[in-house]
Parts: structure tokens; C-alpha cells; sequence
């Protein structure tokens, strides 16, 4: 059997036709930008979250795309409208949602206590300082100064323990550069440092990897337990395209997988999350108060 | 309505069990298991070593009273026959299934409605899934799906004897434990009523079972085909309120659907397992507890179905089918549908067209 | 009936297997009691051993929970918890933690783990039984749960909270397992 010139020709046509629009279905979804806060450098945080947002674009029908932000930025590029959506620290999120109005999108979960965290103040075992009135005089070190969990919240302990750390410390430091948190422990581990803020959750990850034992370390305090990592939303943003982000995020398992570069990914084991809990603003409130005391954004007072 | 004499027995039967299926459970039973055929053919398997769960293994004597004391009144009112053959490997594959669906719902029929009658809630699904299974089954006997009927000549001479003699054994195996039967120190096993409480109460209601042919499935069965008519409607009835009045009065009365012993929320499964059941025991002629009276009373194929049922008793905890509080195993469903698939086949394959 | 000579002689032999069966029986009865004893005394000693055991283990997080350093008793556990990720043991001694550093919902998740992986800790009698600790925890937190997830019956960590608490209450109404 042959077939004419007259009859292929309208096949190759629609078959054309068909190559063509499903080149163009990508680029006739809405793009909408996430900014994620980087932890520790812009090149962990895209490994982690690039399957994150692939996983939202499939869910939400919307192409998303990644925006790494350094901490100290985000507050700046938010307000210039550079990304509609934010994954942020808790105390990033109540600044953006007292001072631009900022919505709760869900709240992730992460380690031992789910969508809450805490921070410590730890010293070397063996060091001789075991009670936290004994670190006046002593060698401080924080975390990055915008770190709930590794600055805030152990200044706020101190502050209600009767320790001034302007005053009380023979001085006290941030180490500089990527992976602080990290630096943090390991510095007071090799001396460098007396005492420092630790997060929990560092601890807690060190230990499962054996970086650190927990008999490393005394544990002279612990702070209360404060939500962490967060998804907000502009509060211009489409309330439809919010709760479908929001839906998606929750519905979240260990199994989804995203393609990222050919290859299936899992979405959870790659941005180290245990998935997502719809909190409310008001499960904030501890860390508003703990800025407040503080004298920390956004309720500083100069 | 004059009630005859078959039908007070039927009514006392069913107060009878309504009480013991409670008081038990205030002895020593566990919660809402005084009297639960499959809990204890679990039980009892494990007790004979056929599965290695240690919180489940007890040589439940109630389960060897209902047998002998259908076997003693059977005796003594000369109904004693040894009669059987149809069927034999189907019927013990009801049993396993029977037993399947009694796990995966936590709880035979019997427990069933002990469960509803302590306030359990949840057990709703389960009555909904009984009586519609034991429709399904009444749908397929008017189509012709049957396994035959009994004959004392298809039996040979004293086979009949057989089930009357292994709980015999058993019998002994209680009061002299062989180094092979277990008993679990902790668990729900653990829990017990006092040794010749659960004997005797096991006899009564065997030799009472025999008399008045009272089964669950039999009542549900004999009203959708009779309505009020039904005189098994009666026992249904008078097992129901005594075992509600017994709760009440024992302080065991808590209405609710979360947090039950013994008891799950996987609704869609329990409705499941208790159908399976339901139609099950219509197919073979009566529920689990039906079984073993009529195994005692010399009937072989319902010894077979024993057989099976102790199997299943084994298999449900040794591969993991049988349902927790904390939900249906996934080996458990797919049992179920198992079960379903070969309902399903006999009722298409075993049907009498003619 | 009418027995003929075969019958008599089959039943004579039955009889006779009857005494010989009884004959043997009871000259097993002192073994059989020492072999049931010996059992109960193995079972017993298994069971201690396993607490042996799981005390020296775990002794690191019972000293710090004893010491009050609950923190370090997580981190503790965490070690442990690598070499041994599926020991009930490990579930109930951080359920412990937790309610004691008052996370009564992850205490409620850690504690369902436990049990169900090994049902001594829910038992009365049990040298293990946590019993108290969890009746206490679902009476405490258990209104509580029911009302937020009527408030919120989308959430799920609020349902699945609800469910890990209905299942303890499920279990220490006791019924069978």
C-alpha cells in the first residue's frame, strides 16, 4: 500500500502542530517565584528545595521557580516584589507579616519535635561549667543573628536568667561565613569557644551522624520549643493559587518524587523535612514575645 | 403471640449467652470478649504452639465446654448422629475464611453484638456487613448455591466422635498441660476468667446451643426470611437485652466510637470482614459458634470447618492478618478478598441449575 | 449389635493400647512437671534478660532523665537509637521525654510506636508496664485533641494526634489484641 503526497502532507501538518504545542505547554503556565531563605549557602538550599518546587508546579498546575535569598536580603528583594511566596525562619515570617502583611502558608516539619525547635546553651563536657550562671566571664558564641532558634531564643533564656550577654561575657561572637550552626558546636568541642547557642535541631542531626556523642557536651539550658521554618505568601498573592500551595505542601509524603535533571527525586529526603503542619499566626506568638524582649526586628527600639 | 417450647428454649439460649458473653469479661475475660469464638481459636491455637504471638496463647476452656456440652446433650436427647460428606475441603475453607473475617473485624459474631451492647459504636459497620452478607447468602441458596446436604450415610459409623474426643484431649491438656501447650504470663491471654467458671459456662451454653439450635447468623437469617415470625428473632432479641442489661449493671456501658476495646475505625474493612462472615456462615449452615455445636453433635463437616478455623486461628497471627486497634494489616484485606474471590467462584462453579 | 471374635479381639487391644497409653502418661507426669518448670524458668530468665539488657543500654538516658537533662536524654537516645532503630524500648523512653518536656502530641506518637511493637508496656502486670504515664497522658490531653480537630478537621497532624491518642485509649481499655 503507498500513500500520496496529498494524504501525508495534512499528517505531517497535524503531527507538526502537535510537536509545537507541546513545546509551548511549559511556557504557558504562570510563573510565580519562592524565595527560600539560604541556611547555610545558596548551594545546599537549591540541592534541598529545587524538588520542592517541582513537586509544587506539578501540584498546582503553576511553574514555579526557586529564588535563593541570602538572609540578610530577604526583607529587601521581598519588598521590591522579586518572588510572591517565601520559606523563611520564624522570625523572617513575623517580620514580613507585621511589617507587609505576610500569609501563613504551612509550617515545616523537621526532627524530633515536628514543627516546633528550640535552642540550647552548651558547653564542653569536662570543661567545669555545668550550671548556666557559671558562663558570666566565659567565651559566648551565637548563631547568625536572624536565627531564631540560634540566637533569639537563647538570648531571650539568658536575658530571663538574669545574664546580660552585652555585659556578662569576657566577649562574644558569630563565626562568619557558611554552616555557623555547625561552626557553633564544633568550636566549643575543640575550645575555641567556652559556651555556646546550639540548635537543637543540629544537635540532634550531628548526633544521628556521629559527628558529635552527647556526652561531648553539657546541656546547661534549653529554651522553649518555637515553630521554625515557614511558607508565607505576598498578601497580594491569588488566595486560590495560595491554597492550593497550602494543600499541596500538607498533603506532602515520602514518596512524592520530583524529576529534577532526568532523574525521580524524593521530595522530603532531599529538603531533609519530615513534611508540612498547617499552624496558625497565633502559634507565633512565642517568638513575638521572645523579639520583644529581645529588642529584635520587627518590634526593635533604638 | 404464645411462645411454644422450642421457642422458650431458643429465648433462654439467647439470655444465656447475653449473660455469660458479659460476666465473663467481669471475671477475668478481656473487655468485651467474654465469649468470642474466634478470639479464643486464636488463643487456643497459639496455646497448642501453631503460632508464636506470646500475648495470645491460652487454652480457652469455654471453647472445649461449648463442644462437650453439645456432645452430652446430644447424647442424652439421642441426637447424637455421625453424619456429614458433602463438600469436605470447601467447608474448611469457609472456616479458615470464617475466621479471616472475624479478625480483620476483631471479633465473631457473637462478640459482635457484646461489642455493640457495651457502647462500642464501631460495631455497626459490623452488623450492617452481617446481615447483608447473610442476604448475599440467602440470595445465592434461592439461586442454587448450596454445598449439599448432610447424610448419615455418607459419614462413616463414629466418625462423628472425633471432635467430642479431640476436645476431650484438650479437656485434658487444660487440667494436665503437656510441656508443649503455652500459656501467655502477659497480653490479653493473660486475662481469664477463673478455670471452671469458664469450663461450666462453656457447657451450659454448649448444651443450651444444642437444644434450642441458636446461632447469630441463623437468627439474622431466619428474620430476613420469616420476619417476626422468626422464633430465633426471640433469642436474638433476649441475647441482646441481657447482655445490654448486664453491661449496664456492670458498669461496662460506654456508647462511643473512639478509643473501644478492642476495636478499630477502619469502617469499609470490619463492614467487609463481617459480610465475608455473614455470607460465609449461611453457605455452611451457621456461625463459628454453630460450628462447634454442631461439630459436637456429631456433625463431620462442621468438624472440618473447626479444623479450618483453627488454622486460620493460627495463620491470621502468624501472617499478620489479623486487625489491632490500631487498624486492618494489608495481608488482612487482602485475606478478605480472598475470601470474597472464593464465594464468589463457589457460587458461580457449585450452583445448582437445574 | 453383635460383636464377632475379630471385634472382641480389636477391642481387647484397644483396651490394651488404653493401659499402655495411661501406663506411659503417668510415669511422664515427674518429667513432664520438671520440663514445664524448666520452661517457665526459661521464659522467666529471658525476660529478665531482656531487662538486663535494655537497663544497661539505655542506662546513659535513664541517667540523664534522672539527672533532669532531658535534652541530653534525647541526644542520648538518638546514639542508641541508631544501632537499635527498632526496639519498642527506645519509642517509650522518648514518649517519656517528650511528655516530660511537655510535647504531650510527639509524646503521644512515641508512645503508640512502643506499644505497638510490644504490648508489655500498656500491661498492668507487666515489669515494664508505662501504664500510668499513658493513662495519664490520654486523660490530660485526649479533650483537648478532640476539640482541636473539630475546630480543624482538615488538619492532619491534628487528626493523626487524635488517632494516636484513640488508639492508647483503644489499648488500655484492654479487649483482645
Amino acid at each position: 500500500m503507498t500513500l500520496s503526497s496529498r494524504r501525508i502532507l495534512p499528517l505531517l501538518l497535524i503531527a507538526f502542530s502537535f510537536f509545537i504545542l507541546s513545546s509551548c505547554k511549559d511556557q504557558s503556565r504562570k510563573v510565580v517565584k519562592i524565595g527560600y531563605m539560604n541556611c547555610n549557602n545558596e548551594q545546599e538550599t537549591k540541592h534541598r528545595f529545587v524538588p520542592l518546587t517541582r513537586y509544587l508546579s506539578d501540584k498546582v498546575g503553576v511553574e514555579f521557580v526557586m529564588v535563593p535569598v541570602d538572609t540578610h536580603d530577604f526583607e529587601k528583594r521581598f519588598n521590591q516584589g522579586e518572588f510572591a511566596f517565601t520559606h523563611t525562619n520564624s522570625l523572617i515570617y513575623i517580620v514580613l507579616k507585621e511589617r507587609k502583611n505576610l500569609t501563613l502558608v504551612a509550617s515545616e516539619k523537621r526532627g524530633n519535635f515536628g514543627s516546633r525547635s528550640g535552642g540550647a546553651i552548651i558547653a564542653r563536657k569536662g570543661s567545669g561549667i555545668e550550671k548556666l550562671e557559671q558562663i558570666k566571664g566565659k567565651k559566648f558564641a551565637f548563631g547568625p543573628m536572624l536565627a531564631p532558634t540560634g540566637y533569639l531564643a537563647e538570648y531571650d533564656l539568658m536575658l530571663r536568667s538574669g545574664i546580660d550577654p552585652e555585659k556578662d561575657f569576657a566577649s562574644y561572637t558569630i563565626p562568619s561565613g557558611s554552616f555557623k550552626h555547625e561552626k557553633l558546636i564544633y568550636g566549643v568541642m575543640f575550645g575555641e569557644y567556652d559556651v555556646s547557642a546550639a540548635t537543637l535541631m543540629d544537635l540532634e542531626v550531628m548526633t544521628k551522624e556521629g559527628k558529635i556523642t552527647a556526652d561531648d557536651f553539657t546541656i546547661l539550658a534549653q529554651t522553649p520549643l518555637i515553630p521554625y521554618c515557614t511558607f508565607g505568601a505576598a498578601a497580594n498573592a491569588d488566595p486560590a493559587l495560595v491554597e492550593k500551595v497550602r494543600k499541596a505542601l500538607l498533603e506532602l509524603k515520602p514518596t512524592d518524587t520530583a524529576d529534577v535533571d532526568g532523574e525521580k527525586v524524593k521530595v522530603m529526603k532531599a529538603a531533609w523535612i519530615d513534611g508540612y503542619e498547617a499552624l496558625v499566626d497565633k502559634d507565633y506568638d512565642p517568638v513575638r514575645e521572645m523579639a520583644k524582649r529581645v529588642n529584635m526586628p520587627p518590634y526593635q527600639k533604638f | 403471640m404464645r411462645f411454644d417450647r422450642h421457642t422458650i428454649t431458643i429465648i433462654v439460649s439467647g439470655l444465656l449467652l447475653g449473660f455469660f458473653g458479659v460476666m465473663l469479661s467481669v471475671w477475668g475475660n478481656p473487655e468485651n470478649s467474654g465469649i468470642c469464638v474466634s478470639c479464643f481459636i486464636e488463643n487456643s491455637a497459639g496455646a497448642l504452639g501453631l503460632h508464636n504471638n506470646s500475648r495470645l496463647q491460652y487454652l480457652r476452656p469455654e471453647l472445649v465446654g461449648f463442644v462437650l456440652g453439645a456432645f452430652a446433650l446430644a447424647l442424652s436427647r439421642r441426637e447424637f448422629r455421625s453424619r456429614g460428606g458433602s463438600a469436605p475441603l470447601l467447608r474448611f475453607a469457609s472456616g479458615f475464611f470464617l475466621i479471616v473475617g472475624c479478625a480483620v473485624f476483631i471479633g465473631c459474631p457473637i462478640k459482635l453484638f457484646l461489642r455493640f451492647t457495651a457502647g462500642d459504636l464501631t460495631a455497626l459497620c459490623g452488623v450492617a456487613g452481617l446481615v447483608f452478607g447473610v442476604w448475599c447468602g440467602l440470595k445465592g441458596l434461592a439461586h442454587g448455591v448450596e454445598l449439599g446436604r448432610l447424610s448419615p450415610a455418607a459419614a462413616p459409623k463414629g466418625s462423628g466422635l472425633l471432635s467430642p474426643l479431640l476436645f476431650s484431649m484438650l479437656l485434658i491438656f487444660i487440667f494436665i498441660p503437656p510441656v508443649f501447650v503455652i500459656a501467655s504470663d502477659k497480653g490479653s491471654s493473660a486475662q481469664h476468667a477463673p478455670l471452671f467458671v469458664s469450663l461450666a459456662a462453656g457447657l451450659v451454653l454448649g448444651a443450651v446451643a444444642q437444644a434450642s439450635r441458636f446461632c447469630i447468623t441463623g437468627a439474622v437469617r431466619d428474620v430476613l426470611l420469616m420476619g417476626r415470625r422468626a422464633p430465633l428473632l426471640w433469642g436474638g432479641g433476649a441475647f441482646i437485652v441481657s447482655a445490654f442489661v448486664v453491661n449496664i449493671a456492670s458498669g461496662r456501658f460506654n456508647p462511643g466510637f473512639a478509643g473501644q476495646p478492642g476495636s478499630h475505625q477502619e469502617y469499609l474493612w470490619g463492614f467487609l470482614g463481617m459480610m465475608l462472615v455473614g455470607w460465609l456462615s449461611v453457605l455452611i449452615g451457621g456461625c463459628p459458634f454453630r460450628q462447634l455445636v454442631k461439630s459436637g453433635e456429631g456433625d463431620t463437616d462442621a468438624t472440618l470447618v473447626v479444623a479450618g478455623m483453627f488454622l486460620a486461628g493460627a495463620l491470621v497471627q502468624g501472617w499478620n492478618l489479623a486487625a489491632t486497634s490500631a487498624g486492618v494489616p494489608l495481608g488482612g484485606k487482602i485475606a478478605v478478598l480472598a475470601g470474597f474471590m472464593m464465594l464468589l467462584a463457589v457460587s458461580v462453579l457449585v450452583r445448582d441449575r437445574g | 449389635m453383635k460383636f464377632d471374635r475379630f471385634d472382641r479381639l480389636i477391642i481387647v487391644f484397644l483396651l490394651l493400647t488404653i493401659v499402655g497409653l495411661s501406663l506411659l502418661l503417668s510415669r511422664t507426669i515427674p518429667e513432664r512437671t520438671t520440663k514445664i518448670e524448666t520452661r517457665n524458668m526459661e521464659r522467666e530468665l529471658a525476660a529478665q534478660a531482656r531487662q538486663a539488657l535494655l537497663d544497661k543500654l539505655y542506662s546513659p538516658v535513664a541517667a540523664s532523665m534522672q539527672a533532669g537533662q532531658m535534652q541530653e536524654a534525647l541526644l542520648k537516645l538518638e546514639e542508641i537509637n541508631v544501632r537499635y532503630p527498632g526496639e519498642a524500648h527506645g519509642f517509650i523512653l522518648k514518649g517519656e521525654i517528650f511528655d516530660r518536656l511537655g510535647v504531650p502530641d510527639k509524646a503521644a506518637a512515641s508512645l503508640v510506636q512502643g506499644v505497638k511493637l510490644n504490648g508489655d508496656y500498656i500491661d498492668k502486670r507487666s515489669s515494664v508496664s508505662r501504664r500510668d504515664l499513658i493513662t495519664r497522658l490520654v486523660d490530660s490531653t485526649l479533650p483537648g485533641a478532640v476539640s482541636a480537630y473539630r475546630n480543624s478537621p482538615v488538619n492532619a497532624v491534628l487528626k493523626e494526634n487524635l488517632a494516636n491518642l484513640n488508639y492508647l485509649k483503644s489499648r488500655l481499655a484492654g479487649g483482645c489484641e
